[in-house]
């Protein structure tokens, strides 16, 4: 028998969705711990709200099975499983009051008046929305109704937070808000929670750990530097960040050991590098170098803009690729021009080595 | 420019109201005249086709059992209706556009024909000349209208409000009656009081089905038109139109205006 901290608090086993010919969700199987947050995150169609709706009820799997602690829940009705879910457009009820929203699922549980009174007052305290109890939800900005929203579940103390794309309708400003301001709310209750987003900025910020999902299946499951610094797959590599892929492979041994790419560009590799068929650099490893550095690779840059905070060049090499390259804009650093010759490098160690 | 649109506009929209409000104040007009039989302007004030109408036991009855058939009619067809567009609206079925266009049918039908089909039918099940009967025609013929506005309510409602429901704790009957219901209403009320009003004045199928006890308040009007026609009927018709002003107004103003909050 398991010890109980190394039971998860959520459990998916080989989740699938298959509708008529379409496969919506292959073989998902994922542990979330206690108290953890974790992001599922991937482009539209990718099956990530289909896996949300199947842990909250509301799509029966093809097969496999969710557990939450040790209970098997996949036959549960979406009200008996103790899940609260936050909609992408609130799903406030708009004929009901802030404090009817809130308390209408404490009077689904049978909660005595005054102890449904002291956690609608606990809750509306949370989110700072006291003052606006007996508005409708029609009155509220789209912060305050998703404010309403994660109230109106977290006065159920449920065992379980669900998200499904909960910041996608909110303004830029205030959805970087809102992220912090969910994060506290889940950190403080210590409930376990999992998070639906297409944004990877939202899933690297928030999340504890990412699922990245892509035609239904998980392309890989990590830290949010994991998957960033060490994505395992193409798709991975290229959904999360910019990147630069060179095609090609890996030949020789120890010191000599290079990549040739299928352009006849040579690059340097790290000592006891796999083999690999695809090499990936993200766009700020690499530097503008002397000449004669090692490695430097000479190229013209053709391409110069300001991206907000950096600068982004593309280097075109005489070998016919094209690289990406960003750099912080500081006053000592050198700006470079369209036009100018140039000489790029990066430390052989962050290349990223594929097979697929 | 604007101002000169402007007031064509206005010229053009008092032009639309007198020609549909014209003729109400006429038969509002002659219910109060003195002379035998409908005239405009009325000659003369009186109270006494008000009296002729009220002391009308024949008329009284008539109206009741109009008033019972619409409510009892109403009530069947917002039931049915509610839950066909429910369906409808919810799930995906086989012969889905088949049925659709079933259950609206009856609105395209001549009222001829549908009364003819009933009488056959209703004969044969013992239901002619039967307030049962009069009810299941009227049902019948209402139901459609029902069905369009609540499906016209359901088209813009968020499903995923009923799905916070379910997560919150609410089990179907809840979430049906505590969140689907309410902001369905405006949609619901829109079609009883439609459903309502074209029962209370049904006559062509009415007709067919009506037995000697089963006089309804537009027969008793028709079969008065033809062998007399004294300002009784106008009064009849005012009185329908205060009660209108007293009773739908409001509802139409509180749940289906356009400028609601």
């Amino acid at each position: 028998m398991r010890s109980p901290d190394t039971i998860a608090e959520l459990r998916l086993a080989g989740l699938s969705k298959i509708y008529g010919n379409v496969t919506a969700v292959h073989e998902v199987s994922l542990d979330v711990a206690h108290g953890e947050f974790v992001a599922l995150l991937g482009p539209s169609g990718c099956g990530k709200t289909t896996t949300l709706r199947m842990i909250a009820g509301f799509v029966p799997p093809t097969s496999g099975e969710v557990f939450l602690g040790e209970a098997n829940v996949t036959q549960l009705p979406p009200d008996r499983r103790n899940m609260g879910m936050v909609f992408q457009n609130y799903a406030l009820f708009p004929h009901m009051t802030v404090r009817a929203n809130v308390e209408f699922g404490l009077k689904c549980h049978r909660l005595q008046r005054r102890e449904r009174d002291r956690r609608i007052a606990e809750v509306l305290d949370l989110v700072g929305l006291d003052a606006a109890a007996d508005r409708h939800p029609r009155q509220l900005s789209g912060g305050q109704q998703q404010r309403v929203a994660l109230a109106r579940v977290m006065a159920l103390r449920p065992r379980l937070l669900l998200f499904d794309e909960p910041l996608s309708n909110l303004d830029a400003k205030l959805r970087i808000q809102m992220r912090d301001e969910i994060r506290r709310l889940q950190r403080q209750s210590g409930v376990a929670a999992v998070f639906v987003t297409h944004d990877q900025e939202e899933a690297m910020t928030m999340a504890d750990r990412i699922v990245v999902m892509s035609k239904g299946r998980i392309e890989q499951i990590g830290t949010p530097a994991d998957i960033y610094d060490r994505p395992e797959t193409r798709f991975v590599a290229d959904f999360i960040g910019a990147a630069n892929f060179f095609e090609g492979v890996t030949r020789g041994t120890g010191p000599a050991r290079v990549f040739c790419c299928r352009s006849g560009l040579m690059l340097p590799l790290p000592l006891g590098a796999p083999d690999a068929t695809t090499l990936v650099i993200r766009p700020e490893r690499i530097a503008f170098v002397t000449d004669n550095a090692q490695d430097a690779l000479r190229g013209t840059v053709t391409r110069a803009r300001q991206i907000v905070a950096f600068m982004e060049y593309i280097v075109t090499l005489p070998s016919g690729d094209l690289v990406i390259v960003q750099a912080q804009r500081r006053a000592v650093a050198p700006q470079m021009s369209e036009g100018d010759a140039v000489a790029i490098a990066w430390p052989a160690a962050d290349s990223i080595l594929l097979t697929s | 420019m604007h101002d000169v649109s402007l007031s064509m506009l206005r010229v053009v929209n008092g032009v639309i109201l007198l020609y549909l409000l014209a003729p109400i104040v006429v038969v509002v007009a002659t219910a109060f005249g003195t002379s035998p039989y409908p005239v405009f302007p009325p000659a003369g004030l009186t109270l006494h086709w008000f009296d002729r109408f009220l002391s009308s036991p024949e008329l009284i009855q008539s109206t009741r059992l109009s008033a019972a058939l619409g409510l009892v009619s109403t009530l069947c067809a917002t039931t049915l209706g509610t839950l066909a567009a429910l369906a409808l609206v919810r799930y995906r079925f086989r012969g889905k556009a088949s049925v659709s266009v079933l259950l609206l049918s009856p609105i395209l039908f001549p009222a001829v024909v549908l009364g003819l089909a009933l009488l056959v039918a209703f004969t044969r099940a013992g239901l002619a000349q039967t307030f049962s009967g009069l009810v299941a025609a009227h049902t019948v013929l209402i139901t459609p209208f029902v069905i369009r506005l609540v499906m016209a309510s359901l088209a813009e409602f968020d499903s995923s409000i009923e799905e916070a429901a379910r997560n919150l704790g609410a089990g179907r009957l809840r979430t049906f009656f505590r969140v689907t219901l309410p902001i369905i209403r405006p949609g619901l009320l829109a079609g009883a009081l439609f459903g309502f009003i074209i029962s209370f004045d049904e006559l062509v199928i009415t007709l067919f089905l009506a037995g000697p006890g089963l006089q309804t308040l537009p027969i008793r009007i028709f079969a008065s038109i033809e062998y007399s026609s004294d300002p009784t009927i106008s009064a009849i018709s005012t009185c329908l139109i205060v009660a209108w002003l007293l009773l739908g107004v409001p509802v139409y103003m509180r749940f289906l205006s356009v400028h609601r909050a």
